[in-house]
């Protein structure tokens, strides 16, 4: 489902609105697929500078439109819709499919599993359109990934912008990592000062 | 003036294996605990004494007596000042936790020191700071760290410490020393080719075993440039593709499943390297990078094509490949390894070694090959140290596969025993020439043998095997005869000088011949020699005893010789 801005982008402020590239935890966001590593960070840019492409984009390599896109957030997040810009001559992808909170997906899963929702895309080279979620099944993401399945036509598939509307939560879906387990715990290990005499030890 | 009264700091940093063994291990220094570490205020401290639990006291300089009841031993004790066996009152003390025979401490005497505790020797010292120096500490990324001392008290009853003066030392790491490791999270996949094609013997020992070798020093090297890392092995061909060890840390299993390996069947190249990838799919940890190894040493039944695919398949879900390419070397087979490394490579991470088959042992050409440094970031310390080590060998080829500063009786017996070799082979060449050496001069060799007293052990041996090289004698025995035949032909002139004036001593040790006994090899060859020699009567008693007890004795004495003869040339 795509809809169109029904009023002057000028007068009412969407960029606001599109702030949710804000809570991306950029230095972990990856693609599969690009045929320059890391490029994939300069799509997530404030929602004025959607179409500034003077630097880099996100471009799959040669021959081959698929790409794969994991954003992982910094805390979770309510999707409200999805903008993609893509390139221009056909190099702009057709389908969109998500999925949500799965990270480690590579390309035989992203086209053997269900996703969470999908959208055949249209050429959308400034920016206004944008795609509507089933806004309850994307109601805590901590981490989506974008499957690019296809261009129109071109050889590679070219994404200039992407961009997320909704609203971030503060709470954070984090697994535990940080616990400091002892295989065999020492009890001289942990002796507290009372038990070995306050202090000052005793070199003999 | 500064009271004496000390209060004991509250931090004593741990060593960086207990506190942290899901992420650092040290393998070296399992259960290091530091103990005393307190200053006494009156007296000038002890030397500092790092103790080891269970283990035996390799090093113990001093009298620091041992505490029975906890069994702990001194291990070290690291002592800077030569005058005096007391120095300034330490306070504080500092694992490393990337390096962990480095420590650092820091003392009231203004300064702070380094130590490199394997070595028990002082790495370096610093003296930037005018008053007592209270707290030191390694940084993050060990090049840095950190020592503050007390600007200034503010009143005596507060003792609060007014201002903080950090100072930051920068890249402390010497340049021959082991370089910063990348620390790149990877899981890998090695994937052997056990066919029969790595019967050939084209690399010592046989191409198999210099696989084998290869492998375990590469996941050595994983493991230990990033403890986190995973390696996995898979063989190729046999009666098809088989994992051996899916990607795991622990380095004893991936080792043990080396064990037994049997050569048999064709390589499947193509299929490994699939299997690898979706081996590497479903890795536990997912922030790992991935990469495949793969040996290539059979030909290559794929397509050019194919691996083409293959390649790109790879470079698609961005795993990294390494190829070795070695053993067989067939029409075509480069150019369908690079068109796979060229469909596969990424930005550099992938790479390709050629080895061909000759003196280097594969694993020692691989040390210095991006396979075991990484994508260029400097990689493993232990891909530096070993490569460190090879460069300071002097040769371009490992030498001795050993570094002179790590074990340097282990190098001097290698380099003694190549000499001796060297000069073996020199001996050979001369031995046609050698035909007419005159009779005197073997007798001279043999009375002096028979002759001299026991220290001279050596000395005699060589000159025997000496006679017995240049009489032809058939009884007398191998290369290390003839190695040190040939050190006495070069030992030459106060040798020669010697024999005359013992000869001209002439007298029969009658308590030489037991001491001799356990020199001299060969009954027969003994008999013939003591028949030869002008003072000596075969039927003698003495000389009887002599010849009963020579047989079973030759064989270990050779050795015992041979050990005994390089720390003699000393």
């Amino acid at each position: 489902m795509a809809c169109t801005h029904d009023h002057s982008c000028e007068d009412h402020d969407c960029s606001s609105s599109w702030s949710l590239y804000k809570h991306i935890d950029l230095s972990k966001v990856t693609a599969l697929n690009e045929a320059n590593p890391g490029s994939v960070k300069s799509v997530f840019k404030a929602w004025e500078e959607r179409l500034n492409s003077t630097g880099e984009h996100l471009e799959s390599n040669e021959g081959d439109p698929e790409l794969l896109v994991y954003i992982p957030f910094t805390s979770d997040v309510k999707i409200k819709s999805i903008s993609i810009v893509g390139g221009a001559d056909g190099t702009s992808p057709s389908k969109l499919r998500v999925f949500i909170n799965r990270d480690g997906i590579d390309f035989s899963d992203a086209q053997s599993m269900q996703p969470v929702q999908e959208w055949d895309l249209v050429e959308n080279l400034h920016g206004m359109l944008e795609y509507q979620t089933r806004y309850s099944k994307f109601q805590s993401v901590a981490n989506i990934t974008l499957h690019f399945p296809d261009s129109f036509g071109g050889d590679t598939t070219q994404i200039h912008y992407i961009g997320f509307k909704g609203e971030a939560t503060q709470l954070k879906r984090d697994v535990v990592a940080t616990i400091v387990y002892e295989i065999t715990p020492n009890p001289s290990d942990h002796k507290t000062r009372a038990e070995t005499g306050g202090g000052l030890s005793h070199v003999e | 003036m500064e009271s004496t009264q000390f209060t004991p700091w509250p931090y004593l940093p741990r060593p960086p294996c207990e506190s942290q063994p899901s992420t650092h291990r040290s393998r070296r220094f399992p259960r290091l605990i530091q103990t005393r570490f307190l200053s006494k205020p009156t007296q000038p401290f002890l030397s500092t004494t790092l103790t080891r639990p269970q283990s035996s006291c390799s090093n113990p300089i001093g009298n620091s007596p041992l505490l029975r009841e906890s069994s702990i031993e001194p291990f070290y004790v690291l002592n800077n000042i030569k005058t005096n066996e007391f120095c300034a009152s330490l306070t504080s003390f500092d694992w490393n936790d990337v390096e962990p025979k480095r420590i650092e401490t820091s003392s009231i005497g203004t300064t702070c020191t380094i130590w490199d505790i394997e070595k028990s020797i002082v790495e370096t010292q610093l003296i930037a700071h005018v008053k007592e120096v209270y707290d030191i500490a390694w940084g993050e990324k060990r090049v840095v760290f950190v020592h503050f001392r007390r600007w200034g008290q503010i009143s005596k009853s507060r003792k609060s410490i007014g201002v903080l003066n950090f100072l930051l030392f920068q890249a402390f790491c010497s340049p021959s020393s082991v370089a910063s490791a990348a620390m790149v999270l990877e899981a890998t996949m090695i994937c052997i080719d056990n066919s029969e094609w790595m019967r050939n013997g084209d690399y010592s020992p046989s191409r198999f075993q210099a696989q084998a070798d290869a492998v375990s020093l590469i996941c050595g090297a994983k493991t230990q440039s990033n403890p986190e890392n995973t390696v996995g092995i898979l063989t190729m061909a046999g009666k098809g593709v088989r994992v051996l060890a899916t990607p795991t840390s622990d380095l004893g299993k991936i080792l043990s499943c080396m064990h037994g390996l049997e050569m048999g069947g064709e390589t499947n190249l193509a299929a490994g390297i699939l299997i690898a990838q979706l081996a590497l799919k479903h890795r536990q940890n997912k922030n790992q990078q991935q990469r495949i190894i793969v040996f290539a040493g059979s030909p290559i039944k794929h397509e050019r094509k194919a691996l083409e695919i293959i390649g790109k398949k790879l470079k698609k879900n961005s795993v990294a490949l390494d190829i070795v390419n070695f053993g067989e070397e067939e029409d075509g087979k480069p150019e369908k390894l690079e068109a796979l490394l060229g469909s596969v490579n990424n930005n550099d991470t992938s790479h390709m070694v050629h080895v061909p088959p000759g003196q280097n042992a594969l694993s020692d050409v691989l040390i210095s090959t991006p396979v075991f440094t990484g994508d260029g970031e400097g990689g493993s310390g232990f891909a530096a140290a070993a490569a460190a080590a090879a460069a300071a060998g002097g040769v371009s080829d490992f030498d001795f596969g050993v570094d002179p500063n790590i074990d340097p009786e282990l190098a001097l017996a290698l380099r003694v025993s190549m000499e001796e070799e060297r000069a073996r082979q020199e001996a050979a060449a001369k031995k046609a020439a050698e035909e007419a050496q005159p009779q005197s001069d073997s007798q001279n060799a043999t009375s002096t043998a028979t002759e001299k007293v026991s220290d001279q052990m050596d000395e005699d041996d060589l000159l025997k095997q000496a006679v017995a090289l240049s009489m032809n004698i058939p009884g007398s025995d191998s290369s290390a005869g003839d190695a040190q035949m040939s050190e006495a032909t070069n030992d030459d002139q106060e040798l020669a000088l010697a024999l005359q004036m013992s000869m001209q001593d002439g007298s029969k040790d009658s308590s030489a011949p037991s001491d001799v006994s356990k020199v001299l090899g060969d009954q027969s060859f003994m008999s013939s020699i003591l028949s030869s020699l002008p003072g000596v009567d075969p039927n003698d008693p003495n000389v009887k005893d002599l010849l009963a007890s020579l047989p079973g004795q030759s064989e270990s004495q050779e050795k015992k010789d041979e050990d005994e003869q390089p720390k003699d040339d000393k």
